[in-house]
């Protein structure tokens, strides 16, 4: 920056020139009234020498005037320049604070108030003095103080206005902010039960004053009615605040966890509250998002490692399928290697179980939910199992109750679930007895029942059988995964419906609720 | 008899492949990756590629895209994957048909001798009046017959009918009340398990692997429809 405002010299400078034109201002004021009172005969008693300065004054008084004039034009011009030039700093655009002006500002009127006192003080013991032309040294000096001490004054004001420190930097506003800020904080600590106690006690007093005034005061009643209203206006911005926060935490109950409450005009426990909820909404969304992470990286990994599974599995079942057209003349080694193909089947089951099953727990399916004929799927599920079930010598009886809406589900994903349910059936249902496949309204929702009577004693509680690798049967020596129903599950979850599996002795029941369309 | 090529970079893979399909008296070329199987096919006269779609080097998507540059054999893919998607994209870059693995042999063998019949035999073959065509299925209205990749297939006259149509409208979705009532032309009680297991039986006949059918679809809880669009 070069402009002059910015240099350190011409600042300097200024300050010089304004004192000596000031001063001279001052005395060329003090010449035109001596003139004056010369002409108006008041220096007829005094000195010879103050007599002649107004006697020349008063023959040259256009000289003194146009002296008068110029000095003071000077003398603004500058005090205008230092003014603007308050704050500012070679090489920067801001506003600088000097140690002066970071001074509190009542305390520095306080001082500049005594040195006033003290320079009067010495003006006064001067003029006490026998006056001769070279007291006006001393008194000169002393103006010349005086002319500086109020330039300071408006220079630091200047420089404190432009930084807006004017107010802040006051003792007295220290004082004030600190015990407001003591107050505030003990006001926040207390318990909501006393804050409220509190401000309504405020609120009382101040309702009690204003009642008692208002007795012989119009003024006050309407003041009165002012501060009911504000009353009300601040339970209703608190209220609705609080229904905010209410709102907030439904929905972060009800799932959405990016929901935010705005903060924004928000106070005091409301505002704490309010940022809470956030932060509790913050760290669901972060815990959900690393478990659905955790969730997709183990099916990645299931599905990997199944992958590789299926290379060697390939192999197996094709060699045991060839050994097993081969002479090999010997009953023993033809049923080993029997046993060898069961085992590869099942453990081919077992590796898209796997993968089924994880894909269907991590919601690595894709769902389209549409509305669906139960009556259709239930007919094509058991068309699917016909002569299995017949084999089984198991007899599906279906009971389809009359009118029942669409359902929303995944076809696909409704007939895994069926596919699975009746597997089971096939498996541990005890021939000569009926499978009841029941199709009805239930509780808002279209429920299919599949009952059975199991052929062994279900020896797991019915609710953990849908968990992974739980089978009814301790001994584990039918086939299967023990996938079958924990699969089931997961993708009736999937299609927002539910399986739930109930075992009364013997009696084996699955109910599949679906979602009306 | 027709040449194949197996390509795998499982050795144990293509050697069990290789036994099954000389058992079955074809000639057979091995591949160990996708290079050798492109000049494989570029050396010798092959009818029909099988060729796993995971190898290191060239992948079996890749080498069958290349291989649709100069040939149209019938591709095979093996694939580990179950994926949809995989299936989606190895048939749309040009493959024909596709086997998981672990595969079951005899439903490769199946698969082998319906794409060579398909690519041999029906080649040129004139769509003849009153005759119903989806891929590799045939249906002549005026023989009253069905064939699928030229072999007969043997159907009851209500599984002809049921068949006969849901070929007229290929892509439509019939639910079993609809079918019921066009087949057997009034309706009855307990008509819809009657239906789905005339299906299901069709499909049996029908279908390579009636599990994973490729013509006639169970569009579950909907009812059932003939592919549509299969070449």
């Amino acid at each position: 920056m070069n402009k002059l405002t910015h240099q350190f010299w011409a600042k300097a400078v200024a300050v010089f020139l304004f004192a000596i034109v000031t001063l001279l201002a001052l005395f060329s004021f003090a010449g035109i009234m001596a003139g004056l009172s010369f002409t108006r005969g008041d220096l007829a008693y005094t000195e010879y020498w103050i007599r002649s300065i107004g006697y020349t004054a008063s023959i040259s008084m256009g000289w003194v005037v146009a002296a008068a004039l110029l000095f003071t034009i000077l003398s603004i011009a500058l005090f205008v320049f230092l003014l603007s030039s308050a704050g500012k700093r070679r090489g920067s655009e801001e506003f600088h604070l000097s140690r002066l002006d970071r001074v509190p500002f009542d305390l520095l009127l306080t001082i500049v108030l005594f040195a006033y006192f003290a320079l009067f003080a010495g003006m006064r013991g001067i003029s006490d003095l026998y006056f001769t032309p070279l007291s006006l040294l001393p008194a000169g000096a002393l103006t010349a103080a005086g002319i500086l001490l109020t330039l300071m004054l408006f220079v630091t004001f200047a420089a404190r206005v432009k930084t807006g420190t004017l107010w802040r930097n006051n003792v007295i506003a220290y004082i004030l902010v600190f015990s407001w800020r003591l107050l505030a904080g003990l006001f926040r600590n207390l318990s909501l039960l006393w804050k409220g106690i509190l401000v309504y006690l405020a609120f009382g007093l101040l309702c009690m004053w204003l009642y008692s005034s208002a007795m012989h005061d119009g003024a006050a009643v309407l003041l009165f009615l002012l501060v009911t209203a504000a009353m009300l206006a601040a339970l209703c911005f608190a209220a609705l605040q609080l229904q905010q926060l209410q709102e907030g935490a439904q929905a972060l109950a009800g799932g959405d966890l990016a929901h935010r409450i705005d903060t924004k005009g928000m106070h005091l426990d409301i505002k704490a509250h309010a940022d809470a909820l956030n932060g509790i909404g913050d760290g669901m969304r972060i815990a959900v998002e690393e478990r659905m992470k955790s969730e997709r990286m183990k099916t990645d990994l299931i599905a990997n490692v199944s992958h590789d599974l299926k290379t060697p599995l390939t192999s197996i079942v094709n060699y045991v399928d060839l050994l097993q057209k081969e002479e090999l003349g010997n009953d023993t080694a033809k049923g080993y290697v029997e046993v060898l193909s069961r085992q590869a089947q099942r453990l081919k089951k077992l590796t898209t179980d796997i993968v089924d099953a994880s894909k269907a727990s991590s919601g690595a399916i894709s769902v389209s939910l549409t509305p669906t004929d139960v009556k259709e799927i239930l007919h094509q599920s058991l068309a699917e199992y016909a002569e299995r079930l017949a084999a089984a010598d198991v007899t599906p009886v279906v009971r389809i109750a009359d009118g029942l809406p669409s359902i929303l589900a995944d076809g696909r994903l409704a007939w895994r679930v069926m596919d699975n349910l009746l597997n089971n059936a096939l498996k541990y249902a005890l021939p000569g007895t009926r499978l009841y496949c029941d199709a009805a309204m239930q509780g808002g929702r279209v429920s299919l029942t599949l009952k059975n009577i199991s052929r062994e004693p279900i020896g797991v509680p019915a609710a953990e059988l849908t968990e992974r690798f739980v089978r009814g049967d301790s001994a584990r020596t039918s086939e299967g995964s023990g996938l079958g129903l924990s699969i089931a599950k997961s993708l009736m979850e999937l299609q927002k419906g539910e399986l739930k599996i109930d075992a009364d002795g013997d009696l084996f029941k699955a109910t599949l609720c679906f979602t009306v369309a | 008899m027709h040449h194949i090529l197996i390509c795998d970079d499982d050795h144990d893979i293509v050697s069990a492949l290789d036994i099954y399909l000389r058992a079955e008296g074809y000639t057979t070329h091995l591949a160990y990756s996708g290079r050798e199987a492109l000049n494989a096919v570029a050396q010798n006269d092959i009818h029909l590629a099988l060729m796993d779609i995971m190898m290191p080097g060239l992948d079996g998507i890749s080498a069958t895209a290349q291989l649709r540059e100069t040939s149209n054999i019938p591709v095979i893919l093996l694939t580990a994957k179950s994926e949809d998607s995989d299936k989606v994209l190895g048939l749309s870059i040009g493959a024909d048909d596709y086997v998981t693995k672990p595969f079951n042999p005899v439903e490769v063998l199946a698969r082998v001798k319906s794409q060579l019949r398909r690519y041999t035999q029906l080649g040129g073959m004139q769509k003849r009046e009153q005759q119903l065509v989806i891929g590799g299925i045939v249906l002549d209205d005026a023989e009253k017959t069905v064939t699928a990749d030229g072999e007969i297939v043997p159907l009851t006259p209500t599984e002809y009918a049921i068949l006969k149509l849901l070929m007229e409208q290929p892509g439509r979705v019939f639910s079993s009340a609809e079918i019921y009532d066009a087949v057997w032309k009034g309706s009855a009680v307990g008509m819809e398990n009657t239906v789905a297991v005339h299906i299901r039986h069709i499909r049996e006949k029908l279908e390579i692997n009636p599990a994973e059918p490729r013509y006639l679809k169970v569009v579950w809880g909907h009812g059932y429809k003939m592919e549509r669009g299969l070449s």
